[in-house]
């Protein structure tokens, strides 16, 4: 009777296994997951540690202050050469900007197709219009692109996309006082797991707590031989479960880096690193979506869930 | 009034009244479904105005701007010029969505002739930057059209109409396929 108890919950964790990365939706096979630091993704590895640093503390302060996120990608090609397609795909799959104010912009370089697209946010169409990116990009970022030095065009358009926004926002006159790094974090939070779909966020669930059920029974028969150690077990359980969950996500998440670079750390979720990580821990936090974090640390970094129409402008 | 009472009359008339009832809900279910997909294209994906049709008086506003740009270096009966006011008057004269897109098409290529035309060499500096972002502007608006939803819904909406029963009762309560953008 025992043994066909075990061989009924193993049969269902090993369904599980199957099912569990099926459910998941694919996210664009040629959109790659962030960068731990968001705001810049090198892929291309033209740009100096000073820039990237750089470029992330003045995203951090224009974000605190306004939501608003303007993030830099460098790679060596793109699918198709089609830099304003893949820019709108990356642009809104990757949520820049906050989610309300849909203020973010992307600039992309292609070093391979030697081309540039710069993308704002559906919030700043109108009053960072396409034509006037264009002229930035012209006249900040064509002449050092056109020599090769890539850090610096980066760093002097940045540095003027940068005023545009403060400009839109009156940054400069400190006129927003309320920090809005919580409300872009919480509220439209992008955490790699963001893009799921509600119905993969069901299924999952689903799995957890049959896996809940299941597991503590399994390795709660110990209780009978060795006294109370019930919640040792559930640890114990909730340990193999956020390794199991862990690693079926790290997996799905390397199955959809392809030509990017293909340097992409595979990070996974939950409990794959941590002792008595996963749902099982009492540790707040774990698991999906980055839980809380407090003022005073800034934890990752991720975008705030703004969208784009598409368009920008390029090299003309 | 006995036949009234016979019960297969009795049950002919059910049968009447829940036929009708049906094919008259479907049909108040079905319109309402297309004009959500129309109010897309005139009101935006989310009724935040964000939406073709804006897209659209948005073009035809910025080409204006280009040919006033363009009349200071050639002259108003250049065939580029008269080509693009041509195209400007047929997009805000066009009624229905196949027009708007053919009007469309038109000015976008009316534009980029235009916009060859002139020579950036023989330009102020400053029409020269209202030359290329004038043009940036015309050419992500069409972009973002590109992007727009509407044809996926409206293609979404169509095969409803194809579908069964769908396409049971349209025969009967007429309801006529959306038209798609492009």
């Amino acid at each position: 009777m025992k043994l066909t108890k075990l061989t009924a919950s193993a049969a269902i964790l090993v369904l599980c296994a199957v099912i569990l990365p099926l459910c998941l939706p694919v996210s664009a096979a040629d959109i790659p997951e962030p960068e731990s630091e968001f705001y810049v993704a090198d892929w291309a590895d033209c740009l100096s540690a000073d820039t990237e640093t750089y470029i992330i503390e003045r995203n951090d302060t224009l974000c605190d202050a306004t939501g608003a996120q303007i993030v830099v990608v460098t790679t060596d090609f793109v699918q198709n050469g089609d830099l304003e397609q893949y820019a709108y795909n990356l642009f809104n799959e990757w949520g820049i900007g906050s989610k309300t104010a849909n203020n973010g912009i992307l600039l992309l370089l292609s070093l391979g197709d030697d081309d540039y697209w710069c993308m704002q946010g559906k919030g700043l169409e109108k009053t960072l219009t396409s034509g006037t990116i264009g002229n930035l990009l012209a006249e900040y970022l064509e002449p050092d692109f056109a020599k090769q030095d890539y850090d610096s065009g980066v760093r002097k358009v940045f540095d003027a996309l940068w005023d545009q926004v403060a400009a839109i926002y009156d940054y400069e006159s400190a006129a927003v006082t309320t920090s809005r790094y919580e409300e872009t974090y919480q509220a439209g939070s992008h955490a790699p797991s963001g893009s799921r779909s509600s119905s993969s966020g069901f299924t999952v669930l689903l799995v957890i707590f049959l896996a809940l059920w299941l597991l503590p029974k399994i390795l709660g028969r110990r209780r009978s031989y060795a006294g109370d150690n019930g919640g040792e077990n559930s640890g114990c359980g909730g340990f193999l479960l956020g390794l199991f969950l862990g690693n079926q996500l790290n997996n799905h998440r390397r199955n959809t880096q392809w030509h990017m670079g293909g340097h992409h750390p595979g990070g996974g979720f939950g409990g794959g690193s941590r002792p008595g990580g996963g749902f099982g821990s009492s540790r707040p936090g774990g698991g999906f979506g980055g839980g809380s974090y407090g003022g005073g640390s800034r934890g990752p970094r991720s975008g705030g869930g703004g969208s784009s129409r598409g368009g920008g402008a390029g090299r003309r | 009034m006995k036949i009234l009472q016979k019960q297969p009359v009795a049950l002919l008339i059910m049968v009447v009244v829940i036929v009708l009832s049906c094919l008259l809900g479907c049909r108040r279910s079905l319109l309402a479904l297309r004009q959500d997909v129309e109010d897309c294209f005139y009101n935006g994906e989310e009724g935040d105005g964000f939406s073709i049709q804006a897209d659209l008086e948005y073009v035809g506003g910025t080409a204006s701007n280009l040919k006033t740009v363009a009349l200071r270096y050639i002259s108003a009966d250049d065939p580029a010029v008269v080509r693009l006011t041509e195209a400007r008057n047929a997009l805000t004269a066009a009624k229905d969505i196949p027009g708007k897109y053919a009007a469309a098409t038109e000015l976008s290529d009316a534009v980029q002739v235009l916009y060859d035309s002139l020579d950036p060499s023989k330009m102020t500096s400053t029409d020269k930057n209202y030359r290329a972002s004038l043009y940036d502007d015309i050419s992500s608006a069409m972009q973002r059209i590109s992007h727009n939803e509407y044809n996926d819904r409206a293609r979404e909406f169509n095969a409803i109409l194809d579908g069964f029963p769908a396409n049971l009762i349209v025969r009967i309560v007429h309801i006529d396929p959306i038209q798609l953008y492009g």
